[in-house]
């Protein structure tokens, strides 16, 4: 038997009921049963997230703005949950992004004495003069679940996008893929990302009293330029 | 109250202090003949034939064969011990010595280096001794000072160390980045065991700036990337590297694909340069780029070519240095983007030259190159020796010096070389004569692939068809205006060598070049050459009377069988009696994918004997 399809049968219906029930909103936004959804999600990545995330955004309702009082509470759910709002609200960039990623002639500019830097100059370019924020969700989904999976080219790529609208909601996504980073070069291009992003917005995480935060300090320092 | 019980300030020493016993001083190689001094080293480091003052040597070869994974990990700095083999030779001496054979007695003698404004002991190692084994007392895994007294000083009154310095100069840019003028304070104090102070002095020493070669070092090797995938257009085997070694001959290293993974820019990977030492060493050393190879596709082997110059190069008497953890940085970061002149009056070791995204009309701000990493540009601008020219490189889909121009060896040069630069005007004239001469003038003629096939015009990526004829070209008058607008900036960077180098307009030698704007509406503002970019040649330095010039074969327009962009780069060449020009065809495994023999070659030249100190 292939307990992954009985699995991905039983997700399809779960979302299904899901949906009915994500009708009605609670006071922090989002109906507890997608709130699980949505945490069990943020854990997942490459081709078992892609399944999740897919059958989510097929039955779950509009996700209202992210409640900012709670912005502190848990950045993985929260950047798992502005990742699935992004979907809902521009698939169409999405979209754009993709089709941009698959036009590449990736063997062709590998080759290349330019390498991959006309894609990527170009893709900074798109995101501070065209897609702004709505392109960055797809940017936060490609660092936090298919570093592993996808070229890294694409995923540098990514980075470029989040470099070209420097916002502070690119903090967190950046914090998460950094504090458990390995590779000097993944890092240290992190880094230099996060260090572009609003400087008070990186101030503020340094005071945030929290788990997560008390641990990335030393990161937020170091884009800050104090080591 | 006698000399003997005050110290040099005029207080008043403790009881049972002996002033004369108590002077030690600082001694190092201040005449750098590569050997400690009887002297006492002196309070000031000075330039010239009579200066004075110490040099140290960033120590950034492997001399025991250290095989971590990261290169930077393996440099004999990142050790604290002095390593066996020839890594004395990059120790400088540094030895404590007493004035006086009496004991020094209730007194103890302070060794250290200065915390503020930079903790330098991030920049200096003294080792206990100078002899393989010896360990760091001084430095980054220790402390910034160091403690003696009698008991160590011995019987001959003297304190044998090594010193090494760990970082080059660095001059901050863009308002961040270290400011490192290279100089380190060694002080001494001698001072009672209740602090006051008997003695102190100070000597500076100085770091051995990194200098960039230019081209009339002489060449010792030619790198080159072997690209043996199996592509029959884009490998370099069979046609390409056989030419250019029935030229370079034994100079040529081939770099085996294992070591590239079809990574074929080693231009672009490393500059060699090097560091001249008192005691007649030179430490090669290559700075690798600040860039994160991207060139191989596969996550694995991401950035492989990029650790060449740690994992190939690195060893005993050749140094390798990072300036920054290497990132996706910019194309800028290439160091296709780095040259250095021949040396100018006032600038010995010539002036370096390197490209940076000036903001034009027409290229979108957010879109631009990035300017070359900041660490790297800091250095450069750090050693206070080959002071940088920028020039804009922004307006290039690659962006690189090399892409239009070369400084090329010529005793009739206003200082012994001229410029190489790229002419598009020049190209047009050509085009427009060979039209005329023939209304069938073709270009491109003759092409061939790594199996030696003559390739099609219309089997070339690009827009080649659209531009095989003389008449095509001068029918598109969108092409014709994009040669002007290439020529007018071209022009404004050429007043810039003109100024900086004190050249006059005879000291360029025009070669004609085509450029096209591949993307207009995707990529507005970026241009490439059309045409095989001619001025990114290999300059192989033979001697001083010698010289290789390995230039892109033009496949210009022809008339009578005759390329004209070829005839017009020989006779340009003409009148230089020590230059020999060869021309090789790198259009397929080279210029299709942006770059040419430049691009795809790197030199290892031998420094010059003057030293950078005289």
């Amino acid at each position: 038997m292939d307990f992954r399809k009985v699995w991905q049968l039983l997700c399809l219906f779960g979302f299904f009921i899901l949906g009915t029930a994500a009708c009605t909103q609670t006071e922090q936004g989002v109906a507890p049963m997608i709130e699980d959804e949505i945490r069990e999600l943020s854990a997942l990545k490459g081709s078992d997230y892609t399944t999740r995330r897919d059958a989510f955004l097929a039955s779950a309702p509009q996700l209202p703005e992210y409640p900012y009082e709670l912005a502190d509470q848990d950045p993985r759910y929260r950047a798992q949950y502005l990742i699935l709002r992004g979907w809902q609200q521009s698939p169409d960039v999405y979209r754009e992004v993709q089709e941009r990623i698959e036009s590449t002639d990736a063997e062709f500019m590998g080759r290349s004495a330019a390498g991959f830097f006309p894609l990527w100059n170009g893709s900074r370019g798109l995101s501070a003069s065209k897609w702004r924020y709505d392109g960055l969700a797809f940017a936060w989904e490609d660092i936090l679940k298919f570093s592993e999976t996808k070229p890294r080219w694409q995923i540098s790529n990514s980075l470029f996008i989040i470099e070209g609208f420097p916002h502070e909601d690119s903090i967190d996504p950046l914090l998460i893929a950094m504090h458990l980073e390995n590779d000097r070069s993944a890092y240290a291009r992190r880094l230099t990302v996060l260090s572009k992003m609003p400087k008070p917005a990186l101030e503020d995480r340094l005071e945030i009293d929290r788990n997560f935060y008390t641990h990335v300090r030393p990161i937020l320092n170091e884009a800050l330029g104090r080591n | 109250m006698s000399a003997a019980d005050t110290n040099p300030a005029g207080e008043a020493l403790p009881s049972g202090i002996c002033m004369p016993c108590s002077i030690v001083n600082i001694h190092v190689d201040a005449d750098r003949d590569g050997t400690v001094d009887d002297q006492p080293g002196g309070a000031a480091w000075t330039p010239g034939q009579t200066g004075r003052g110490a040099i140290i040597c960033v120590n950034c070869d492997n001399d025991d064969g250290k095989g971590n994974a990261n290169a930077i990990d393996n440099v004999d700095t990142a050790d604290a011990t002095i390593n066996g083999g020839t890594d004395l030779r990059e120790i400088a001496p540094l030895d404590l010595r007493k004035r006086s054979e009496l004991p020094l007695e209730n007194a103890r003698v302070v060794l250290s280096v200065e915390t503020a404004p930079l903790e330098f002991r991030n920049f200096i190692r003294i080792f206990d001794g100078r002899a393989a084994g010896s360990s760091e007392i001084i430095g980054p895994g220790t402390a910034a000072e160091k403690v003696f007294t009698q008991a160590d000083f011995g019987e001959a009154g003297r304190i044998e160390l090594g010193m090494e310095a760990l970082r080059f100069p660095s001059r901050p840019v863009g308002g961040a980045g270290v400011n490192f003028d290279g100089y380190i304070r060694l002080n001494l104090r001698v001072e009672a065991t209740d602090g006051t102070a008997i003695h102190r002095e100070t000597v500076p020493v100085r770091v051995a700036p990194w200098i960039v070669f230019n081209h009339t070092d002489v060449t010792e090797k030619v790198y080159v990337a072997e690209i043996t995938t199996g592509h029959p257009d884009y490998d370099n085997d069979k046609v390409f590297i056989p030419a250019l070694e029935a030229i370079v001959g034994g100079k040529l290293q081939k770099i085996p694909y294992s070591e590239t993974q079809a990574d074929r820019w080693v231009q672009d990977i490393m500059e060699p340069g090097y560091s001249s030492l008192p005691g007649d060493h030179d430490l090669v050393s290559v700075v690798r780029t600040p860039n994160l190879r991207d060139q191989a596709r596969a996550n694995a082997d991401w950035d492989y070519f990029g650790k060449y110059p740690g994992r190939g190069l690195l060893g005993p008497d050749y140094g390798y240095y990072e300036t920054n953890v290497p990132e996706e940085n910019s194309s800028l970061d290439s160091f296709g983007n780095l040259e250095c002149s021949p040396p100018i009056p006032g600038h010995p070791f010539g002036r370096i030259v390197y490209g940076e995204p000036a903001t034009k009309a027409g290229l979108d701000p957010s879109s631009a190159h990035q300017p070359m990493k900041q660490e790297m540009r800091s250095l450069l601008e750090g050693q206070n020796l080959q002071s940088p020219i920028r020039l804009d490189t922004g307006w290039l889909v690659v962006g690189h010096v090399d892409e239009f121009m070369s400084f090329i060896p010529d005793p009739s040069g206003t200082h012994g070389f001229k410029v190489a630069f790229a002419s598009p005007a020049l190209a047009e004239q050509l085009v427009r004569a060979a039209h005329a001469a023939n209304r069938r003038s073709k270009l491109f003629q003759g092409i061939k692939n790594n199996d030696g096939r003559v390739m099609p015009v219309s089997g070339l990526r690009g827009l080649y068809s659209n531009y095989d004829k003389a008449r095509k070209i001068l029918a598109d008058q969108d092409f014709l205006d994009t040669q002007t607008r290439v020529q007018q900036i071209l022009d404004s960077q050429k007043a810039i060598l003109k100024r900086d180098l004190g050249l006059a307009d005879s000291d360029f030698v025009d070669l004609p070049i085509l450029f096209q704007e591949p993307d207009p509406a995707g990529a507005p503002g970026f241009h490439i050459a059309l045409t095989a970019g001619s001025v990114n040649m290999l300059v192989v330095t033979n001697s001083p009377s010698n010289v290789d010039l390995v230039i892109p074969k033009p496949f210009g327009p022809e008339v009578g069988g005759v390329c004209q962009f070829e005839q017009a780069i020989r006779t340009a060449f003409g009148s230089n009696s020590i230059v020999t020009p060869h021309f090789v065809d790198c259009f397929m495994t080279y210029h299709l994918l942006a770059g040419e023999i430049h691009c795809g070659t790197n030199t290892k030249r031998i420094p010059p004997a003057r030293k950078w100190w005289v």
